[in-house]
């Protein structure tokens, strides 16, 4: 399950994926604040095909804003940004997110009043 | 008037596509089920208020609805006209209450340690392996992937290669479906688990009326149900303690064993390479004659199912890609020499390609390898990739057991032959043994059931491919049908060999039962029954 913190995390990602010569795309989501204290930036990790998040970076530039997510119910859950090979951001897409999973409630109604024609 | 509920979202001109981009794009208008209420009553409330609006609306405009799914199918059954309901955010599942079950099933399930589960039949399949592993349990089988929706998993047959249980829809107990704007079912077996009390809690924590069902040639139908009996709501299914899987895979030369294996009348038995006794059976097969040839034609796979304890060494996370069990990563690859229009024709450069691809993936030495369910049935690494121009294709051929080796001779002949004339297959072969079903138009039909897999980049050649394979098929007296979820073969005249006629006709009888309006069929038929003759 992705956690809003995840999700913005996940944004971070798009933003380590440009080079200097490229562009730097600012990605805001609607209804967030953000925590000033809590700022992260990810590399592509050494070790394979992820990234390596660290704090304390921050951009104070861009080139580009999206405001994402607006049709999104419960956030964003996946950020992907592909760039063509003059390093500028050619397609960003993104995924919303679904809220966590629950249960059923644990003693079964045993009767049921009929729903009204007009909700 | 659009339907109107404080859980309803409407979303205009959203674009639809299946995720293999396969169908063609529709646009239509997505209500998506929003529940947000403070408690979980109120939010199975507003699941089914919500579910009822659009029902409803449905219903009024007569205007045909579907349930998006997770887009996983690459046939046209959850291909949408203008409407969809989607159920995303409905996301629960939890055991079964005590008085749903009968006393009998109740002492059964206690003896076997079979534990019911209600779930939402929305949730993903790798969801409901990740929350079923919190739980200590796990499904009896799933698919080689796991991006499907539990409800679009058993519409179409999705199911793996397990030689005991069978596929997915044959450890469901029950299905809830909405079938009209004023009515649910609950569907199950005659002489079923359930009791009236499921029915009626249902009724009451969705807020419409549920009449339990106990029907066999219902149940029958409903299990494989291709989209088209109604809003499938919530499905209950069977689970068993958590267990992992035990998988050894062995390469083998063109001239190796694997052929006997897959000519004997016992194919769990015949493959001395292994651990005996297997609960899963599985081939992966070079389309071509490797080059060079002395790398491997097929891989073995075979896996055990083994009592979980956190044993070390089991990978519990989907994450490791060397066990993967879908052909899908192998695609990615292809796509380039298709999108660079290499001459294809005989090409030995494609053998070479094909031959380290599989090579890379499925390893040049036998090996052995632990996971549970739903880390070795993990995603594919190529969910997010833009296949366009390209096409992602999988066509999945389903024969009796007894016919496995001639029909995968044939399959191979007739790409062999494709190939020179022109006709070059990009992909790889998977081939898997699934226990039989009694479910009418379950694709696992006879008591052994072998399924071959062509999973593939959408040539604009393979059509005729494939083509050739149901001719040569045909031609070989090798009856066969299609997986309901992959590339359209199930012709009425297919359909009519492959399950038979009296099948067809109850499946149809049973959609009748359960929708008994042309207009209600109307609205919750999927495209595939037209082209099936099942509509």
């Amino acid at each position: 399950m992705d956690t809003p913190l995840k999700s913005a995390h996940a944004l971070l990602i798009g933003l380590a994926l440009l080079p200097g010569c490229g562009q730097v795309v600012a990605i805001r989501l609607p209804h967030a604040d953000p925590n000033a204290n809590a700022s992260y930036a990810c590399e592509p990790s050494s070790a394979g095909a992820s990234f390596d998040c660290k704090s304390h970076r921050e951009f104070h530039q861009y080139d580009r804003v999206l405001d994402a997510g607006n049709e999104c119910s419960f956030g964003i859950a996946h950020v992907y940004v592909q760039t063509n090979w003059h390093g500028n951001v050619t397609l960003i897409q993104y995924v919303c997110n679904t809220p966590p999973v629950g249960g059923f409630p644990a003693v079964p109604s045993t009767s049921w009043t009929p729903p009204s024609k007009s909700p | 008037m659009p339907p109107q509920h404080p859980a309803l979202k409407a979303h205009l001109n959203e674009e639809w596509r299946d995720i293999h981009f396969a169908n063609d794009e529709v646009r239509c208008t997505r209500y998506e089920v929003v529940p947000s209420a403070g408690t979980v009553e109120g939010q199975l409330a507003e699941v089914g208020g919500a579910v009822l609006a659009v029902v409803r609306d449905a219903f009024d405009t007569n205007q045909p609805l579907r349930v998006p799914g997770g887009r996983w199918s690459l046939s046209n059954i959850g291909r949408p006209h203008s409407s969809l309901l989607d159920l995303s955010n409905y996301r629960r599942i939890g055991p079964v209450a005590s008085p749903w079950l009968t006393p009998a099933y109740r002492a059964t399930a206690q003896h076997t340690g079979v534990d019911p589960m209600l779930i939402a039949a929305g949730i993903t399949i790798n969801v409901v392996h990740r929350e079923l592993a919190a739980a200590g349990r796990a499904l009896k089988t799933s698919g080689a992937s796991d991006g499907q929706t539990f409800a679009g998993a058993i519409a179409t047959g999705t199911h793996g290669a397990d030689l005991k249980v069978g596929a997915l829809h044959d450890t469901v107990l029950a299905l809830h479906l909405v079938v009209s704007p004023t009515r649910s079912v609950l569907v199950q077996a005659a002489g079923g688990a359930l009791t009236q009390a499921a029915a009626d809690s249902l009724a009451g924590w969705f807020g419409m009326p549920c009449d339990l069902l106990s029907d066999n040639q219902l149940f029958r139908a409903a299990r494989v149900h291709l989209g088209s009996l109604g809003i499938v709501l919530n499905v209950i299914v069977e689970t068993v303690p958590l267990y992992y899987l035990s998988r050894e895979r062995t390469p083998q030369l063109e001239g190796a064993s694997w052929r006997a294996v897959l000519s004997s009348r016992d194919p769990s038995k015949a493959n001395a390479l292994h651990s005996t006794d297997p609960d899963y059976l599985q081939f992966i097969v070079n389309p071509y004659l490797p080059l060079p040839e002395t790398d491997p034609r097929v891989w073995l796979i075979s896996m055990r199912k083994l009592a979980f304890s956190a044993q070390p060494g089991v990978v519990t996370t989907p994450t490791d890609v060397s066990l993967k069990s879908d052909l899908a990563d192998f695609l990615p690859t292809l796509v380039s020499f298709y999108e660079h229009n290499i001459e294809l024709p005989s090409n030995p450069v494609l053998r070479n390609v094909t031959t380290a691809q599989l090579r890379g993936i499925y390893g040049a030495s036998a090996s052995a390898e632990s996971a549970l369910p739903g880390a070795m049935f993990g995603p594919p690494d190529f969910l997010g990739i833009d296949f366009r121009p390209a096409r992602g294709a999988s066509a999945e051929y389903v024969l009796d057991a007894a016919q496995a080796r001639l029909g995968v001779q044939t399959i191979l002949d007739t790409l062999a032959a494709q190939a020179v004339a022109g006709h070059q297959y990009l992909g790889g072969i998977g081939v898997r043994f699934v226990k039989g079903s009694d479910a009418w138009l379950a694709p696992n039909a006879k008591p052994i059931n072998c399924f071959v897999e062509l999973q593939s980049i959408h040539t604009t050649e393979l059509p005729a491919i494939h083509t050739a394979i149901g001719n040569a098929l045909r031609g070989a007296g090798i009856p066969h049908a299609g997986h309901w979820g992959q590339w359209f073969m199930n012709t009425p005249e297919v359909a009519a060999q492959w399950w038979g006629q009296t099948a067809i006709e109850s499946w149809r009888a049973a959609r009748a039962d359960l929708l008994p309006s042309a207009a209600a069929r109307s609205i919750f038929a999927s495209p595939i029954l037209s082209a099936a003759g099942l509509a």
